[in-house]
């Protein structure tokens, strides 16, 4: 691990397992973070996005999700391995994650501040006194763009826009050096969503956080990620520099489907080309590639062998194809 | 009246003026406020808003499942604020609705074919069970949802699916105007093109005519041939697709489309005008520009009185005092990108 | 692909959805065992007669009092020397008559009343709360009283006066149920197409807010068999000697401790009653719910 990395996952699965199934979320993750940077992970519900975060939380609910493979080395430490008074020490502190819905994340009967200094109440390794809690508290309102004035104002008093800049604000108050964000602006309107992307960025270009960025729009991360990870069904299907994502030649079928399935608004074509089918049952082993049932190029290979990973500079895609079917594609 | 529908006698709805005020505790909270427009025939008006502008309201409003404060609702000439109760029944068959969340707009209870059958039902259009049962195949058939799912629960099913049934259910009745209220907000950007060719095809196959409410601009310039933007309640602007995205008038218009993320990344980092603050309440609004308290252009003229909608070119109306000066103005444009 | 064979399967597949509710039903275990009690004291009712003659439970022999249980007397005889075991099984008609028919008729009723509060709420919710907010001021059993005293004490009367002191309960039950019913979107789309209130009350509002109500009124039968042992107790239930659960327990309590079989077996059958009833409403409830579908 080199010192540029802040995160470094490898090969990691989860699982869930109840008396009725067992659902395959994640299979076989790997990807790397580098300090300051921003990883976009980009797929459709269901795919295994939020799994992994909670994963690397370690947020997973204890009774059915199961951990089978897979190194989660963070700053060089295995956060798997770790004892829950280590975690303790990390989650929250180092690592924080905004969470999706502002409605929900946070409780109606506490004040904002409340809720804010919460965090360094729990962490409190300066043991810094209940004065420079508040200040702290307040500085972090006034950095997501709230009026400090309004820390005893309780979460109904805000709107939605204003909420996502609280749980944002909790987020950051310890100065983590790692942020998931799992959709962080999905609930939130266009106008207010650029406003809290733009503040979420300014933020970490100044304090130098890295991030993570989980959203299914792809909008958001060519505006957002420095790398991408396209996940499917559970599978990280390619993987590389936002370039080699938005602009390379080479694409796994799968990206292409998510490029063709948005309406653009700078071409004029009347018709979308969607991904015909429906995301695989999780709870079903795949032996061949998980995209081959929906997938125009698939041949029999594809449904019966797992594909290699194939790389160029970086740029992965997990596919039997790649590199070779945009020459046939050109034909 | 009469030489208005003789003017635009290809429009198959007209809306004059409509108004719907809630009361509520603080006062009234206009949701629609005096607003106007025309569909004609096989075509669809797209009405683009945040959450919050009275878009949805708007829709039922013009089905009538709303009663209106004011204005008036044209159904091929016939004003639907002033019909009976009779008069409904003969004509909701006509006009019918897409809901937004295909979760919570599908009666757990009931099966695939009884969800889709239940318009044929209510209304007694059909004489025999088989007749229902063999329109309720074909329209499966045309939405695309395979014969095995006729017993299905809508649980059982993934969202594409139930908002296939959903379309099912509305076009059951040969209807002949369709509101889509969010059809695909709450779907996978796979299935949600697939939803929203289906529903491209539908119309030029059955000839309906849509007025579709979206708060997403790119599938509202996909799908509709004209665009109506609306802030708290109030039309701002309304033009053709490609001219609303090519030339936007109002400030309001233009920071919305700023505001998409497009997934592109010649355009990236393109430091942009960000909206400040928020929509301000629709409760008791002051007079004037709605949007005045966010517009960066606001002067004293955009509080005082009503700012109309007027035409800023042929067929592109905008309600803002300054429209003229801005138009084309410093935003990042789809054509510039 | 040929038309007649597939609408056929349609057919068979709705007569198979009866099919699969009982399937679905038998599957569960809990509900099963409480549907064979029911069963039992099902029969236990109807063959009353023939398992011990109406004449042996009021026929009274002084030099056979309060004797325990034993091979001339199974549950033991009570203060008047009467068999416990034939007024136990005669009682059995009396208090399941009373707890199922009050409870339907509460249910039938509080499901008008509440599902019309609920679902058109302003003037016609207002009404409907405010007279039921007056009836659930008195208490229940004073209600009660009040309208036997009115009507005179018979098993009709007594059914109709217990089901006016459950009804006000269970409108209030059924409206908070529907208010949360009512406003998802489905019921928006059913007015949509131009369905009507009524059918959008039985069709689309009452299934979906069923879970509760069968619960309430399964709970509620037991309630009414104990309430009707309180009438009993001062005279305006069922008149003695005819024996009926609640009595029976109410009797019982003078000789608790020089008799407790007195309270043990009437107090057995309650029990079981009640339990089976609850086993049965929730096991209804889960096979009529296609979500809980395995």
């Amino acid at each position: 691990m080199s010192d540029n990395e802040i995160l470094k996952v490898k090969d990691l699965s989860i699982l869930y397992k109840t008396d009725l199934e067992t659902v395959y979320a994640v299979n076989h993750v790997s990807f790397t973070l580098n300090k300051g940077q921003t990883l976009g992970l980009v797929g459709e519900t269901g795919a295994g996005k939020t799994t992994t975060a909670l994963g690397i939380m370690s947020l997973l609910p204890k009774r059915t999700a199961r951990v089978t493979s897979g190194e989660i080395l963070f700053e060089g430490q295995d956060l798997l391995k770790m004892s829950e008074k280590e975690l303790l020490g990390i989650r929250g502190q180092k690592i924080s994650m905004i969470f999706q819905d502002p409605m929900t994340a946070l409780n109606p009967v506490l004040t904002v501040g409340d809720q804010i200094g919460e965090t360094v109440r729990l962490h409190n390794t300066k043991n810094l006194s209940r004065e420079e809690i508040e200040k702290k508290v307040e500085d972090t309102l006034e950095l997501v763009g709230i009026p400090k004035e309004r820390k005893n104002e309780y979460p109904y008093q805000f709107s939605g826009g204003m909420r996502q800049r609280v749980v944002i604000a909790m987020a950051l108050i310890c100065d983590p050096r790692m942020l998931i964000a799992d959709e962080p602006t999905t609930a939130l309107d266009v106008t207010i969503q650029a406003q809290v992307l733009s503040m979420i960025c300014d933020l970490q270009r100044k304090y130098g956080t890295s991030m993570i960025m989980i959203t299914h729009d792809l909008g958001v991360v060519a505006e957002t990620c420095d790398t991408v990870g396209v996940v499917y069904a559970g599978e990280i299907v390619e993987y590389g520099q936002l370039a080699d994502i938005f602009a390379g030649e080479d694409h796994h079928p799968y990206t292409e489907g998510l490029f063709g399935s948005i309406p653009n608004l700078k071409t004029k074509a009347r018709r979308l080309q969607p991904i015909e089918g429906l995301m695989p049952d999780p709870t079903v082993p795949v032996e061949g590639c998980r995209f081959a049932p929906r997938c125009k190029y698939a041949t029999d290979q594809c449904r019966s062998k797992k594909p290699p990973l194939w790389e160029k500079d970086g740029h992965q895609i997990r596919c039997h194809f790649a590199g070779i079917r945009k020459e046939a594609k050109h034909e | 009246m009469s030489d208005r529908l003789n003017e635009n006698s290809e429009s198959i709805m007209q809306v004059r003026n409509l108004k719907k005020y809630f009361k509520i505790n603080r006062g009234y909270l206009h949701a629609v406020d005096d607003v106007t427009f025309d569909i004609p025939r096989g075509k669809t008006l797209g009405v683009v808003g945040e959450s919050g502008c009275g878009k949805s309201t708007l829709g039922r409003t013009v089905l009538r499942l709303n009663e209106p404060t004011g204005g008036e609702i044209l159904f091929h000439g016939q004003d639907l604020v002033k019909a009976d109760k009779r008069e409904m029944k003969q004509i909701r068959p006509r006009m019918q609705m897409i809901f937004q969340d295909p979760y919570s707009s599908l009666n757990g209870r009931m099966t695939t074919a009884q969800l889709i059958a239940e318009p044929l039902i209510v209304n007694k259009v059909c004489r025999s069970r088989s007749e229902i049962d063999e329109r309720v195949d074909n329209m499966m058939d045309t939405v695309g949802l395979a014969k095995r799912l006729v017993m299905a629960y809508p649980h059982e099913l993934d969202g594409g699916r139930r908002q296939r049934i959903g379309v099912a259910r509305a076009l059951i009745l040969n209807p002949e105007f369709v509101v889509c209220d969010e059809p695909v907000s709450a779907l996978d950007v796979s299935i949600q093109a697939q939803i929203l060719n289906l529903l491209m095809d539908l119309q030029e196959q059955m000839g309906l005519t849509y007025m579709f409410i979206t708060h997403n601009l790119s599938v509202v310039k996909h799908i509709s041939d004209r665009i109506m933007v609306m802030y708290l309640g109030r039309c701002v602007e309304e033009a053709d697709a490609d001219e609303i995205f090519d030339h936007p008038c109002h400030p309001y218009t233009k920071a919305l489309l700023a505001a998409i993320p497009i997934p592109d990344i010649s355009s990236q980092h393109v430091r942009r005008e960000l909206l400040q603050g928020e929509v301000t309440s629709p409760v008791n609004p002051k007079p004037g520009c709605r949007f005045a308290a966010r517009c960066p252009y606001a002067d004293d003229a955009c509080r005082q009185g009503d700012i109309p909608l007027k035409e800023v070119a042929p067929g592109h109306k905008a309600a803002c005092l300054k429209a003229a000066g801005l138009s084309g103005a410093d935003v990042r444009q789809p054509e510039q990108a | 692909m040929n038309k007649s064979v597939q609408k056929t399967n349609r057919k068979s597949r709705r007569m198979a959805s009866v099919k699969e509710f009982w399937r679905r039903f038998i599957k569960n275990k809990t509900a099963l065992a409480g549907f064979v009690i029911l069963c039992f004291i099902l029969f236990i009712v109807i063959f009353a007669d023939v398992i011990v003659p109406y004449s042996k439970c009021i026929e009274q022999a002084g030099s056979e009092r309060l004797q325990g249980p034993g091979p001339a007397h199974w549950f033991g005889t009570d203060e008047y020397g009467r068999d416990l075991f034939a007024r136990v099984i005669h009682g059995s008609r009396y208090s399941l008559i009373i707890g199922v028919s009050t409870s339907l008729m509460a249910l039938f009723f509080g499901a008008i009343l509440g599902a019309s509060a609920g679902y058109f709420g302003g003037m016609v919710d207002n009404i409907i709360m405010r007279i039921t907010d007056v009836f659930m001021c008195v208490p229940p059993i004073l209600l009660s009283l009040a309208v036997v005293a009115a009507l005179g004490t018979n098993l009709r009367n007594l059914i109709i006066a217990m089901t006016i002191s459950c009804v006000p309960g269970n409108v209030r039950l059924i409206r908070s149920v529907v208010l949360t019913v009512a406003d998802q979107d489905y019921v928006e789309a059913a007015r949509s197409y131009g369905t009507g209130n009524g059918r959008i009350i039985f069709r689309y509002v009452l299934p979906n807010a069923m879970g509760p109500i069968i619960v309430n009124t399964t709970m509620c039968i037991s309630d009414m068999i104990l309430s009707a042992a309180g009438l009993s107790f001062i005279g305006m239930g069922i008149q003695p000697p005819a024996p009926e659960w609640g009595s029976l327990l109410s009797n019982a309590e003078t000789y608790l401790f020089s008799a407790p079989y007195l309270l043990v077996f009437p107090g057995i059958f309650i029990i079981l009653t009640s339990l089976a009833f609850n086993l049965v409403g929730d096991g209804l409830t889960d096979a009529l719910d296609p979500k809980l579908k395995d």
